[in-house]
């Protein structure tokens, strides 16, 4: 059964400095969407070659069409600081590749405590 | 383990310009941070670097020895670590050859007065003018009394491929001196370099870096083979790295053929040029090919041309396309392991690594 644990104290979790606890012999990272301020959990381990996912960076994904057109759009990723390769922050899940995924937790706040359950 | 390819960075110029001459130094710093060698066309659209290494105050990593030592040596787990340049990898592309060659120097004299003694386990590349073959091998001849350097580096990126006989004076020299020579992919298009690719100048960095920096490495491999290179110098042992290796097996296969069917061109060329390349050269392993779960393929066609023994480990420390030791030794079948991450890289460098072959 996977229970809540009491991570960080919220105010400690900001962009780029992510919290990183072992659980149950698993790694989870805490870490901020610049973006959206919302607080994504994630085990501390990229599928692809085994860096330290949360020492990467939370990004806005730029999609786009032939023809030299950018855009943003309503999507956060999780950059692995090793090759770049992206991990959609809500379902852990690589874009390019599904058979690369990382798990993702259900996180929370309480009386500025962050909870992760996993 | 061993690993062949540590870049080393110029975060402070400085560091460098105090082994060139005073009357020189304010050229240096004229041309800003690259120091005269030509740009990057190709950037790439992140960053160049693991973001997961202490940087210093220029936000860079892998400029301070003892931090390099940490973290390539130490936490990596390398017994040896061969420093190469990085920028400074296209110093035989500058279109000025004298200040190619005053930099070369001092690139070299910073390797050895700079790095080379806060670890013993520091191995080091020489860069060379190769733009002018006199000047570059005048360069080998200074610096190789010093055992810690390893190999004469050259660039991907090149004026003609290197089996050309304008380089012979170059790859002699290294032979004579008990040097290997490492090319590295890289600085095609810059420079006095052609553009990466048979078809012109690629767009993107992606573009370049699938294709550029392999084809420049084709090129080298089948220039040094085709001109009977080591017919003529018989201990010339060449490494090349950063080229990928999953294309080796189809492209011997393809020039053996022709060998069978041209050979009235290139007569001295005595036995398949696969055989050739078995004995003289070396792929470091960085940026190992993913295979999307074919790996038992690619075993196969690297073993059909003489892996593991033409395989060395490189790390590519601290770029973004880097290969973590323990990765790739767990990927690599178990029967290659102590060889391909240490032995072959002993046995090619001799002496100067100065290790015993088990460790
Ligand atoms: S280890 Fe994460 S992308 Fe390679």
């Amino acid at each position: 059964m996977s229970e809540w644990h009491d991570i960080a104290a919220e105010a400690d979790v900001a962009p780029g400095a992510p919290a990183i606890a072992r659980i149950e012999g698993r790694e989870i990272g805490v870490m901020r969407d610049p973006r959206t301020n919302d607080l994504i959990a994630i085990r501390n381990r990229c599928p692809h070659s085994g860096a330290k996912l949360c020492l990467g960076s939370v990004e806005q994904r730029i999609e786009g069409e032939p023809g030299g057109h950018y855009h943003l759009v309503d999507r956060t990723v999780v950059v692995c600081p090793w090759h770049g390769w992206e991990f959609d922050a809500s379902s852990g899940v690589c874009p390019e590749d599904e058979n690369f995924r990382v798990a993702v937790y259900p996180v929370r706040v309480e009386h500025g405590r962050v909870f992760v359950q996993a | 383990m061993i690993d062949c390819d540590v870049h080393v960075q110029i975060t402070h110029p400085e560091e460098i310009l105090k082994f060139i001459d005073a009357p020189e130094r304010e050229w240096y710093r004229n041309q800003a941070y690259l120091l005269g060698l030509p740009g990057y066309p190709w950037s790439n659209p992140s960053t160049w670097f693991r973001g997961d290494l202490a940087v210093d105050e220029t936000g860079m990593p892998g400029g301070n020895p003892a931090t390099v030592a940490k973290e390539v040596l130490d936490n990596q787990g390398a017994d040896i670590g061969i420093l190469t340049a990085d920028d400074a990898l296209s110093v035989g592309l500058m279109q000025n050859t004298y200040r190619a060659a005053a930099l070369a120097r001092a690139h070299n004299d910073w390797f050895r007065e700079d790095w080379f003694p806060v670890d013993d386990r520091f191995r080091g590349s020489i860069v060379v003018p190769s733009q002018d073959p006199v000047a570059a091998v005048a360069e080998i001849e200074r610096c190789a009394s010093d055992r810690r350097f390893v190999q004469v580096l050259l660039a991907g990126g090149s004026e003609r491929p290197y089996g050309d006989p304008k380089y012979l004076p170059i790859l002699e020299a290294a032979a004579a001196n008990g040097l290997a020579v490492a090319i590295h992919s890289g600085m095609e298009g810059m420079g006095l370099a052609h553009q990466p690719t048979g078809a012109g100048a690629p767009t993107f960095y992606i573009e370049w870096h699938t294709t550029g920096s392999a084809c420049s490495i084709m090129g080298h491999l089948f220039s040094l083979l085709t001109h009977g290179t080591f017919r003529r110098i018989p201990d010339l042992k060449v490494l090349l790295i950063e080229g990928g290796v999953a294309w080796l097996p189809g492209m011997l296969w393809r020039n053996d053929t022709n060998w069978r069917g041209l050979r009235d061109d290139t007569p001295w060329l005595d036995e398949p040029p696969s055989e050739t390349m078995k004995r003289h050269i070396r792929f470091a392993t960085q940026p190992l090919e993913h295979t999307d779960g074919n790996d038992e393929l690619l075993w196969q066609m690297l073993a059909a041309v003489g892996a593991p023994d033409i395989l060395c480990y490189s790390s590519d420390y601290p770029h973004w396309d880097g290969d973590e030791p323990k990765w790739l030794a767990n990927r690599l079948p178990e029967a290659w392991r102590q060889g391909v991450m240490h032995d072959n890289a002993v046995n090619f460098y001799g002496s100067r690594l100065d290790l015993p072959v088990a460790r």
